[in-house]
């Protein structure tokens, strides 16, 4: 029983009959005027708690014994009544206290485990939204934010290889744009040359014939002046609008070669005969060398004339002394010709261009005769169509020399 | 005293005509072969009047005009440019450099004597 449990009796009078705990001889000398007894001999419920004949706060049980009119008390301090449940109410407190310390450390920890894969996922769709693909989030759990750091990954890796391809197309587009205004403005240079070339030649045909026409008295050396020169520029004309036929067939495919088998030393010398007036008004020498007296090609005569004569025709025009000259060699698998001239060369930066449309270099060098500037192209594209290759090798002041290929046999 | 016309081209054919045209009436003609020296001749002779072919090799009408014309000692000689290429933005790139006239390939035999009487007179 606990230190302050008391259980003792009282008399109708509310006098103990029976000795107190803590009072001695306490029999009949203590009158207990407490709500225990009240509440006992007026037989109603009593309080739990109530203030016993010490005055000190108890918890109490009465009886009445009807017999006797008596009244059996017991009752006990409510300190040590309540010490287990306040003992139970420290350790609650100590409990939650635990528990908070508990609670705080599990969100810090939590925030760092949830929030942090957040953070990292939110900096990594802010430098996505600025445009830089390559950004990787580190996966580090199993649950729905890991989850979600997969699939953010993939959304990276998905959007960096659509917008590589979209760049890499964007620039296929924007090069073919600039090729194609490139082409454009190619075409109406043509366009604007073309006119150029054919309005010149037509300038001193009308102007020519017009003072003809006006002068009715003019001598007649001047009238055959003036007529050949209209004569010239109306074959000067013809030439152009051939060339310019000839070159747009081979550049659209649409020329056949009609390839044979035929001795190539004598086409060349047959080209060398046709020049060799003109060669001698002029003082130059023409001449010719093969490396064996037949060299068998299989091409289109005609062609390979046509080229040699743009070739030959072109140093005519160029050489003021020394010699034109035209070899053949044949070697390993193909034939080569070379058109050899000591005319006065063709500077580094024109190199490049011999062979593109209405380049002409030097005519002043040619004394003022003008070509039509297709000759070298119309060269390129038959030999191209002969599947050889065709180069020049010059420097100023040093003469020029043709050179082209044409495959071996069939 | 005839007035003093050069003409700048790099066709002999175009020269020889329009020279032997204007000579007939009554100017005094001088010609270069190229833009360079039609400039070198141009400011040596200091002619009234220029025909300048607008496609030359060396230097280009276009150019040799636009040199011409920033020059206070030069910009006085009355120029008009002669063009194969008839193009309206040649026309306007002639303006631009300070042309006073511009002629298209072929011309009228007419039209040329009259821009050069309407600019330097007879």
């Amino acid at each position: 029983v606990g230190k302050t449990v008391e259980t003792y009796i009282v008399d109708k009078k509310k006098r103990m009959i029976t000795d107190s705990r803590f009072i001695k001889n306490a029999i009949l000398k203590i009158q207990v005027e407490t709500p225990g007894t009240d509440a006992c001999f007026s037989k109603k419920a009593a309080p739990v708690l109530y203030k016993n004949y010490q005055g000190g706060l108890v918890l109490g049980t009465q009886q009445y014994l009807p017999d006797q009119q008596w009244c059996i008390l017991t009752e006990i301090d409510v300190r040590e009544a309540f010490q287990p449940a306040s003992a139970f109410r420290t350790q609650i407190i100590f409990l939650l206290i635990i528990l908070a310390f508990f609670i705080v450390f599990f969100v810090k920890s939590a925030g760092k485990k949830f929030i942090a894969p957040i953070t990292m996922l939110r900096d990594a769709a802010l430098k996505v939204a600025r445009g830089s693909y390559d950004v990787q989030v580190a996966n580090s759990s199993q649950d729905e934010i890991g989850e979600l750091s997969v699939t953010f990954n993939q959304m990276t890796k998905i959007l960096a290889s659509t917008t590589t391809q979209l760049r890499e197309k964007n620039k296929l587009l924007q090069a073919q744009k600039e090729e194609l205004k490139k082409f454009d403005q190619l075409k109406s240079e043509f366009v604007s040359t073309v006119s150029h070339e054919l309005r010149t030649p037509m300038t001193i045909i009308k102007e020519s014939i017009a003072q003809l026409l006006e002068e009715e008295n003019m001598p007649r050396p001047e009238k055959n002046l003036l007529l050949n020169m209209a004569i010239n520029n109306i074959n000067r004309l013809a030439n152009l609008i051939n060339n310019l036929l000839d070159l747009s067939k081979i550049e659209a495919g649409k020329v056949e070669l009609h390839k044979q088998k035929f001795n190539l030393v004598n086409l060349i010398q047959e080209v060398c005969k046709g020049f060799e007036l003109p060669a001698r008004q002029k003082g130059i020498d023409i001449r010719w060398k093969a490396s064996a007296e037949a060299i068998e090609v299989f091409a289109d005569p005609d062609k390979l004339t046509q080229v040699f004569l743009n070739l030959v025709g072109n140093s005519m025009k160029f050489v003021q002394k020394g010699y034109i000259e035209i070899s053949a060699l044949s070697e390993n698998n193909h034939i080569k010709c070379i058109v050899a001239d000591t005319g006065p060369g063709i500077g580094k930066d024109d190199l490049q261009k011999v062979f593109n449309k209405f380049q002409q270099f030097g005519h002043q060098a040619s004394g003022g005769v003008k070509g039509t500037g297709l000759g070298l192209s119309i060269c390129k594209g038959l030999i191209d169509l002969h599947g050889g290759d065709i180069w020049v090798e010059s420097e100023a002041g040093e003469g020029t020399r043709f050179i082209f290929t044409l495959p071996n046999g069939q | 005293m005839a007035k003093k016309i050069l003409i700048v081209d790099d066709e002999e054919g175009i020269i020889f005509l329009i020279k032997r045209r204007l000579v007939k009436l009554g100017y005094e003609v001088t010609e270069a072969h190229n833009g360079l020296d039609g400039i070198t001749l141009a400011k040596q002779k200091h002619p009234d009047l220029i025909l300048l072919d607008f496609m030359m090799p060396e230097l280009s009408g276009l150019e040799a005009c636009r040199m011409l014309k920033s020059d206070p000692q030069y910009e006085s000689i009355k120029i008009v440019l002669l063009t194969a290429r008839d193009q309206q933005k040649d026309k306007d790139v002639a303006k631009e450099v300070g042309a006073d006239g511009y002629i298209t390939k072929p011309f009228e035999p007419d039209d040329l004597i009259a821009k050069v009487k309407e600019l330097i007179g007879s």
